[in-house]
């Protein structure tokens, strides 16, 4: 896509990776736009489907043309936490513990944590590995998954 | 029924890092993300009030504690103009040097000699023309039906059912698309009646292990993302029996060599792969 080309508005969307469709959320958040539903449900899925059971968090570009471009960036940092404890990631409304201080849900070494960091910090606001790694393991405590 | 959007919204920037968390662990079909001054708002649509009601409750309870004095939540109808304001900016399209593929409602435009206009009413089913694969697929289907009149054709995943009437008007018997989705076989049976092609195009929902006798068609096409075509790989390869072509898109490049080893190790002769802007286009030869 030219960077020339007039934006006309961007969307942000977590979708679950691989599966995206023309109902709700996608229709009615890009078929506003004008943007052409199923071929962003088409080039969406192919390029997310390899990543597996997550949510991935997707910024959509659309033109004045109503032609689109559009950029992934890393399953939030719960999605991953709960992959690397193996807690399920599509049971609702969530398999992180609601009372995180008392009922724990999972363990997570430091190396883990540091694994998951270095996949996130091209979202997170750092470039210091052990400063990602703290902020993750604070997101896992407050879901009651134990960092040891 | 009326589509209810689920707006929920956080002021403060610490509110709105849980709302997001809590939405992308309660709301697995996805959501949407507005950022509004320091805060910022998540949003999901539902088919009814009361299932709007439960999407609202299931995120504040993923919230946790004080989402009541943290969050504000509003349920209001949704215009139902997403459902066809993508449908104003399609075009027809040239798919091969012979077909032109236009929504029903495009003007029509002088077309060049020799070229035949098919329409389609735009529905949410995949194959509007605009996508690089629905031009390969029926440019390597319009060779292949004119190299040799009178082919049976088999198109699974058919969407709008474009290219089993690419193949028909390009000389084919007749063709047969497949697909799982009802809406799209709802929508390819009428595009066939609006271009009075009906009685050599069928469409159904059928699965394909069913149709898919050994060697019942000349032709299978197959426009299809790499988990289905994983899994439909076996009935197609069947269906084209020793004798039948076959013709598969919807990879990416770095996807169509799996495909192309499954290929070859079912004894097809695979010609080197066709791609355009990343995708490919694998077929095999006689």
């Amino acid at each position: 896509m030219s960077a020339k080309k007039k934006i006309s508005a961007y969307v942000k969307l977590q979708l679950p990776a691989g599966k995206a469709n023309p109902s709700p959320p996608v229709g009615p958040a890009l078929g506003q736009h004008g943007v052409n539903i199923m071929g962003f449900c088409k080039e969406f899925n192919a390029k997310s489907a390899p990543l597996g059971d997550v949510m991935i968090p997707v910024v959509i570009t659309v033109y004045a043309d109503r032609s689109f471009s559009f950029v992934m960036k890393q399953p939030p940092a719960s999605g991953l936490i709960k992959k690397a404890c193996g807690l399920s990631t599509s049971k609702k409304p969530g398999s992180g513990s609601k009372e995180p201080n008392k009922q724990k849900v999972g363990k997570l070494t430091m190396d883990q944590v540091r694994t998951i960091a270095k996949q996130k910090m091209e979202d997170m606001n750092t470039t210091d590995l052990e400063a990602a790694a703290r902020t993750i393991a604070g997101t896992a405590r407050s879901m009651g998954v134990d960092v040891v | 029924m009326t589509t209810q959007r689920v707006l929920v919204t956080a002021a403060s920037a610490p509110a709105w890092r849980r709302l997001r968390g809590a939405a992308a662990r309660a709301w697995v079909a996805g959501f949407e993300e507005r950022r509004e001054g320091r805060g910022g708002a998540v949003v999901a649509w539902a088919p009814s009030v009361a299932d709007a009601e439960r999407l609202a409750e299931r995120l504040l309870e993923a919230f946790g504690a004080a989402a009541a004095e943290a969050v504000t939540v509003a349920i209001t109808p949704e215009s139902s103009a997403w459902r066809t304001e993508w449908t104003r900016h399609l075009r027809p399209v040239a798919l091969t040097d012979h077909v032109q593929w236009a929504p029903v409602e495009a003007e029509e435009s002088a077309s060049a000699p020799g070229v035949t206009r098919l329409c389609f009413a735009p529905r949410f089913a995949f194959g509007d023309g605009s996508h690089v694969t629905t031009r390969l697929a029926a440019r390597a289907v319009e060779r292949l039906c004119r190299e040799r009149p009178g082919l049976r054709v088999l198109d699974v995943g058919t969407g709008t059912g474009v290219l089993a009437l690419v193949a028909v008007v390009s000389g084919a018997g007749g063709a047969l698309g497949l697909d799982v989705d009802a809406e799209a076989v709802e929508a390819a049976r009428d595009n066939a009646r609006l271009n009075g092609l009906d009685a050599r195009c069928q469409f159904a929902g059928t699965a394909l292990a069913e149709v898919a006798e050994r060697g019942a068609f000349d032709l299978v096409v197959a426009n299809l993302e790499l988990r289905p075509m994983r899994e439909a790989l076996g009935g197609i390869l069947r269906a084209a029996g020793a004798r039948g072509r076959v013709v598969l898109t919807g990879l990416l490049v770095d996807q169509a060599e799996e495909i192309t080893r499954a290929l070859r190790r079912a004894n097809a002769s695979v010609a080197p792969p066709r791609a355009d802007e990343g995708w490919v286009l694998l077929e095999t030869l006689a």
